[in-house]
């Protein structure tokens, strides 16, 4: 397995020349990157913005960077980085906004579906901090996020519900 | 962002030029201008089309530059 130390140095690098506005430099970099991690989500959307920022008409077409955002989507699984850049991609250059529009929406769920995880997450460790009234806000907010706009799909209320009898209990 | 005065040739990449909705006839009017078309009704499609494309760009970059933690 390739040491994780050379990619966090590749991307690192990446980012310097982002925020340097190399993006010739940084694309090759990333094209680079992916022959050592191919099929990395993170450098799949990097790859794909970077194809967006070219001056020149050489090298990878937008259809590349399209596909690359769908593929990225695809193996990205619950996390929806990739879906909302593949949603601005529609949007902004396919000017497709019914594909953006069910793409934003797929991203938006698995949103709130982290954030709740993580909310509760939270909550679970501030109770064994006994830190109540932090915990007790944090599944007050989760519970809101649950029920706004209708169910998300795994998000259980029951699972917010017991936690507050636990911490209850716990009281 | 783009200011309002900065012409939209100016704006999108080369690469981002090879859109579908990237109008060469729009390339010279200004980010403003583009503004006030697409804001139209009915809104001038080509304007829209185009502030979308100049506001991708202006995302794109913006992510690079955005604070990590």
């Amino acid at each position: 397995m390739k040491p994780l130390s050379s990619f966090k140095r590749g991307v690192a690098e990446v980012r310097h020349d982002l925020e340097h506005g190399k993006y010739e430099r940084a694309l090759a970099r990333v094209a680079k990157l992916l022959q050592d991690w191919p099929d990395n989500p993170q450098l799949l959307v990097m790859w794909a913005d970077l194809i967006q920022l070219q001056e020149s008409d050489e090298g990878p077409s937008l259809d590349d960077a399209r596909a690359a955002l769908q593929r990225a989507s695809e193996l990205e699984g619950p996390s929806p980085a990739a879906l909302i850049e593949l949603g601005a991609y529609y949007y902004a250059v396919d000017d497709d906004p019914a594909a953006a529009n069910k793409t934003f929406d797929k991203a938006i769920r698995l949103c709130k579906r982290l954030l709740i995880d993580a909310i509760l997450g939270r909550a679970k460790a501030l109770g064994d901090l006994e830190r109540s009234q932090e915990a007790f806000a944090c599944l007050a907010q989760a519970y809101a996020l649950q029920n706004q706009n209708g169910h998300v799909p795994g998000a259980d209320t029951a699972e917010i519900l017991e936690q507050l009898k636990g911490l209850s209990r716990a009281q | 962002m783009p200011e309002d005065d900065d012409i939209a040739d100016d704006l999108i990449p080369g690469k981002l030029k090879r859109a579908k909705s990237c109008h060469a006839d729009y390339g010279q009017k200004s980010y403003g201008d583009i503004k006030r078309l697409a804001a139209k009704k009915p809104p001038d499609k080509k304007a829209r089309q185009m502030k979308k494309l100049i506001e991708q760009t202006a995302r794109l970059k913006g992510k690079a530059r955005r604070p990590r933690s």
